[in-house]
């Protein structure tokens, strides 16, 4: 007699239940998605500069895109907080190493990083603290290993860890390259030069095998050689570019060739390092310029400021008001004596001031509550770069949408005026950020929160194709210029070695212009009609325009239409071309 | 009681008077002060635009509640006072039109919301006139003074419900009972549903209180 179930019969089917339990659980742990982040070179970042962000995606099973968000939570209890939500231009379909380049403004909390789905659900989730690798100001780089120390602040990179967006190096002082890099990795390297970088190459005689197309553009060098030193030291000989110099020697053999390249510097080794002396390389790391940034913030701050409000005058208004009081007293006094006679008289007077003030008091007829000023400069060589600057301010307080031409995370500018903050007479400075106001960056577009009333500014970077092109021919005191620029640019100025004549108007295609009758720079900006003035002597300041054969060009400040009304948002485009002499 | 007054009555004229000057100096605030964003920046103290339509929705309910306590002084009755009454709150309306036209500037490319805030005003100071009307006559019957209680009521009823509004554990729906804060949803651009409630709301207050003036109307008959 049985009383309960059959044991072998269902050990079988426990058999098959539990390897099929096992499996379905394992692939679930094998499924769940999860994120390992880097941010900087190492970790190693600046306050309220770029960094290279990667971020490695397993186990993500590629159900639609999805995409990276950053949360930075900035302040602390003791001050004003504000959250920086960047949703990243990364579009996530499968495992894989994603990289590109955000701002980063004050890492003393942990960054969050997400992978949220096209749903909108957080698929993945970690943090990441730059608290120890912060730098409070830009650091060195260097690729490869050098004999001799270049300073305390310094850090490694490796070649997977290479950026390929110039403005990844943007807290970078100065990069020294000691072994050859990828190829891959001189695009955004020679970029960076151009928008004010600073690189050391010590290759020495081994030159060659560093070569590449956009190295060859910004060597100071023609045409390099391998020399022999009477010792049996080789070395890197090569005819100096115009503007290129010896900085340092040893006797007559040039150790140190450099030069300035758009608004960087670039300075090569003849020799390999280890045949320098300690005290030749100590003077090559103490002479030698640190990058430099070039800002379009103050002039669409500059400009910001010029608009013209938009709005009725207050003498309309005070006329209305005496009107509409004149008005009463005497439809009053006629319907008190005949009553239906004044009834009529008060509707007829006070349609008539209503189609008065509507219509014509009140011409304008608009009043905007956002004004705000695009500016993009494109600084050109063989290649180009371009620097996007957004001023605006907003006297309401709702939420506002704002757009930037180049489609990157663009980051908050410090506020020119935050020294005069009446806050700072009662206490110390803080040297982190609390002028970061609460926003949603996305590529090429910023989303202020609602209350957020003033001024502020934001930029960002790109890289651009090389729209114009200028070559000089000296003997003749002829310079050829191609515009491939979309936009119409209204003015230009050519520059040679401080020297310059005012083009009136840039066309589109090929023109060719003498250099006569030619004036000083600051001859030049005197006559040139606003906001010119402003721009060139900005841009004198951030870029060497004293030396080598340079064209710029303005658009016109014009008006882009608007997507919402009360907003005045204005756009110019500046474009500055370094030429080559033929 | 006194004989029912005209709009263009000595008593009536000092409110629109006041009306005109108080909403004309609200749209003179309304007005950035400055001719470049830069002055802009300078000034810190810049009123938002919607400064008069605040000012104009609330002189409208106080001419609205002053009317009212005058109203239920006339030797009228309450029905016939009530046509009356309205009257005199369309002749407000129609002497700050001038300024909601001039104010158009301030709500660029919105002009649906003047229309939506003109007829709301206009409920709101109907309801506040009925609320006064009903106050004063209901007092008068008693023979207790009521003349700050309007004025009470009229502050609170602007005030009470957006206060309340502000608390996280009470539904944020409530503070559209305030004329104040519904007129400030209207011209931000209120949702249907926002709408919906501030006007259904006045005029639900104004059916309660016609229902109250004809009950009264009747119990006084019947005495």
């Amino acid at each position: 007699m049985t009383t309960g179930r059959n044991p072998v019969r269902y050990a079988f089917l426990y058999l098959l239940v539990f390897p099929a339990l096992l499996a379905l659980c394992g692939s679930a742990a094998r499924g769940a998605p999860s994120i390992e982040v880097q941010i900087g070179f190492n970790g190693h970042v600046v306050p309220e500069r770029y960094a290279p962000l990667r971020v490695r995606v397993h186990g993500y099973d590629g159900a639609g895109d999805a995409q990276v968000v950053v949360t930075q939570q900035l302040g602390n209890e003791w001050r004003d907080t504000a959250t920086v939500r960047q949703e990243l231009d990364l579009v996530v379909a499968s495992d894989g190493s994603y990289t590109t380049v955000l701002p980063i403004y004050e890492p003393l909390n942990p960054i969050s990083v997400a992978l949220i789905d096209e749903a909108g659900r957080t698929v993945a989730e970690t943090s990441v603290n730059l608290r120890e690798t912060r730098h409070l100001a830009d650091f060195s780089l260097l690729y490869g290993s050098l004999p001799y120390s270049i300073g305390d602040d310094v850090t490694q990179v490796a070649a997977v860890d290479l950026p390929s967006s110039w403005w990844a190096f943007d807290a970078i002082r100065s990069f020294w390259i000691s072994a050859p890099l990828p190829q891959e990795a001189w695009p955004a390297i020679a970029r960076w030069v151009l928008s004010g970088g600073s690189v050391v190459l010590a290759s020495g005689p081994d030159y060659f095998r560093y070569d590449s197309p956009d190295l060859r553009e910004i060597l100071p060098l023609d045409d390099p050689a391998i020399g022999t030193l009477p010792d049996g030291l080789l070395y890197l000989s090569g005819t100096l570019k115009p503007g290129a110099s010896v900085a340092l020697s040893r006797e007559d053999v040039p150790l140190l060739v450099d030069w300035s390249y758009g608004a960087g510097h670039l300075a090569v080794m003849a020799l390999r390092p280890v045949d320098l002396t300690e005290a030749e390389f100590t003077r090559i790391a103490e002479t030698l310029p640190g990058s430099t940034r070039i800002s379009m913030t103050p002039v669409s701050e500059t400009l910001l400021g010029g608009l013209p409000v938009a709005r009725p005058t207050h003498l309309a208004v005070l006329l209305l008001i005496a009107a509409c009081v004149v008005g009463l007293v005497v439809v009053t006094t006629v319907a008190r004596r005949h009553r239906w006679p004044g009834t009529i008289a008060a509707v007829c007077v006070f349609a008539g001031l209503s189609g008065w003030s509507g219509f014509l008091g009140n011409s304008s007829n608009t009043i905007s509550t956002v004004y705000a000023i695009n500016t993009s400069l494109h600084v050109i060589e063989s290649f180009g770069i371009e620097i996007d600057s957004l001023s605006f301010y907003c006297s309401d307080a709702g939420r506002h949408a704002y757009a930037l031409a180049s489609e990157t995370i663009p980051a908050q500018a410090p506020p020119s005026r935050l020294a005069e903050h009446p806050i700072y007479t009662f206490m110390p400075r803080p040297t982190a950020t609390p002028w970061v106001y609460e926003h949603i960056a996305s590529p090429g577009g910023v989303l202020t929160s609602a209350a957020e009333i003033g001024q502020k500014t934001f930029y960002s970077y790109a890289s651009s194709p090389s729209l114009l092109r200028l070559t000089y021919d000296p003997t003749d005191a002829l310079a050829t210029l191609d515009n491939q620029a979309e936009e119409q640019l209204v003015d230009g100025w050519l520059v040679v070695d401080g020297q310059g004549v005012r083009v009136r108007q840039v066309s589109r295609g090929t023109q060719t212009v003498r250099l006569q009758a030619e004036g000083t720079l600051a001859a030049l900006f005197g006559q040139a009609a606003d906001p010119a003035p402003f721009v060139l002597q900005h841009l004198a300041e951030e870029l060497p325009l004293q030396h080598g054969v340079w064209f710029i060009a303005l658009s016109a400040l014009e008006d882009v239409p608007s997507q919402q009304p009360g907003q005045e948002v204005r756009h110019l485009g500046v474009y500055v071309v370094k030429g080559g002499v033929s | 009681m006194t004989r029912p007054d005209s709009v263009f009555s000595s008593s009536a004229a000092q409110g629109y008077f006041l009306l005109l000057v108080a909403c004309g100096g609200g749209l003179l605030f309304s007005i950035p002060a400055g001719a470049h964003v830069s002055n802009l920046m300078e000034v810190h103290w810049n009123p938002s635009p919607v400064v008069f339509h605040l000012t104009y929705l609330t002189l409208l309910s106080l001419l609205g509640t002053f009317r009212g306590i005058a109203a239920a002084r006339w030797d009228l009755q309450a029905w016939k006072s009530l046509p009356r009454l309205g009257a005199h709150i369309l002749f407000g309306q129609l002497i700050v039109l001038p300024y909601m036209l001039f104010s158009r500037a301030l709500l660029p490319g919105r002009p649906l919301v003047l229309l939506l805030l003109g007829a709301y005003a206009m409920l709101i100071a109907f309801m506040f006139s009925l609320i006064a009307f009903r106050l004063d006559r209901w007092g008068r019957a008693r023979h207790a003074h009521t003349f700050m209680l309007q004025y009470a009521i009229f502050g609170l009823a602007l005030l009470l419900p957006w206060a309340l509004g502000l608390i996280p554990q009470v539904p944020g729906a409530i503070s559209l009972f305030s004329p104040l804060c519904a007129g400030l949803r209207i011209t931000q651009s209120a949702s249907a549903e926002e709408l919906a409630i501030a006007f259904a709301f006045a005029l639900l207050m104004i059916a309660i209180q016609l229902v109250g003036i004809r009950r009264s109307t009747r119990r006084s008959h019947a005495v």
